[in-house]
């Protein structure tokens, strides 16, 4: 497993990059590289954005599908309201409201587990297909 | 036997002082070897080893510090490469009379895509463009907060009268962007700088012909 940390915005490009080399490395496609950073880049600038903090986990998956899981662990402040976020065109921060929708657009599973107060975590998947 | 130990008051002030000193992170004790030293005295081999543990800190701290300071020199050149390459990797070309080009390339932040929407701005009223060509062959990675960044100069490079188009959003960066979700429809996009270019001089009302019959 590999670990970036986000702490300041550079940050988000070491994410984004180390996440393209173990896709490319698992055999993504140009496009699904493209897919899975660009929703790597949305979910860590809202790392940076709201938490300040916090750790991208990324790992190969090989059962029941064969592909990469991406993790990402804030202690910041949480989302309140999970369906309201997830809206196209919903930003807390002045935003385009893309993030969170576009990322699981992007991908085959996402899910989120949040605490206000606590801090969130944000899992995506994406798998190899044929 | 105990033995007799000499000016034992001022020794012991003198190695409570260097340890004082140590602790502040002042190491250059004057290690004084006496004439006299007298190794049948307890003191001397404990005075002799901290004046010898404070001067290997000293040596330690000193090489550590230069250490860092190299670090932070690194540091700092990193930071002024970056620096050169940003403002390399922002050029504004003119391409034609009134045509502006603005070949982005890397990755584009807040902060960044601010400095090249002024840059934009002041050379477009400085030499009256009038089509202005944003080509991001370049841009890996398109997510919402570059389109963002995309759109409000689009947006600006309007409010000044001259009109803007995209060129080379790559197969997997267009896939990606409707996938977002991301409306570019109020934004002109051609596939390549080629087209672009094409389509600033046709709104300039320029035509270009080719010359029959010249091989």
């Amino acid at each position: 497993m590999i670990v970036v940390r986000i702490k300041d915005v550079g940050d988000i490009i070491k994410a984004r990059s180390a996440v393209k080399d173990v896709a490319e490395k698992l055999g993504f496609g140009i496009v699904d590289r493209t897919r899975i950073s660009t929703a790597v880049s949305e979910l860590a600038r809202n790392i940076y954005l709201f938490a300040k903090e916090g750790d991208v986990q990324i790992e190969e998956l090989s059962n029941p599908h064969k592909g990469i899981r991406i993790t990402f662990i804030d202690h910041g402040p949480g989302i309140e309201d999970i369906d309201l976020a997830l809206k196209d065109g919903w930003s807390s921060s002045n935003g385009m409201g893309k993030g969170l929708p576009g990322a699981r657009r992007l991908v085959d599973l996402m899910e989120i587990e949040s605490q206000p107060g606590k801090g969130t975590t944000v899992i995506i998947e994406k798998w190899l297909k044929g | 036997m105990s033995k007799r130990v000499k000016d034992l008051d001022s020794r012991l002030e003198r190695l409570e002082g260097a340890l004082t000193l140590a602790n502040t992170g002042t190491f250059d004790i004057d290690v004084e070897v006496s004439d006299e030293l007298d190794f049948d005295d307890p003191l001397t081999a404990v005075e002799t080893g901290v004046y010898v543990l404070i001067n290997d800190m000293g040596e330690q701290v000193m090489e550590s510090r230069k250490r860092s300071q190299e670090l932070q020199d690194k540091l700092n050149l990193i930071e002024k490469q970056r620096q050169a390459i940003e403002e390399l990797s922002t050029p504004i070309i003119k391409i034609w009379d009134q045509v502006l080009v603005l070949p982005l390339i890397g990755t584009l932040d807040t902060r960044r895509s601010q400095k090249l929407t002024e840059a934009l701005l002041t050379d477009i009223s400085a030499t009256q463009t009038k089509v202005t060509i944003i080509d991001i062959t370049g841009v890996p990675n398109v997510d919402s907060a570059v389109a963002n960044h995309l759109l409000k100069t689009v947006a600006a490079v309007q409010l000044l009268g001259a009109s803007c188009v995209i060129t080379g959003i790559r197969p997997e960066v267009a896939q990606t962007i409707v996938h977002l979700g991301v409306d570019l429809g109020g934004v002109e996009t051609l596939s390549n700088l080629a087209e672009g270019l094409q389509w600033a001089l046709n709104r300039l009302k320029y035509r270009i012909l080719k010359e029959e019959g010249v091989q």
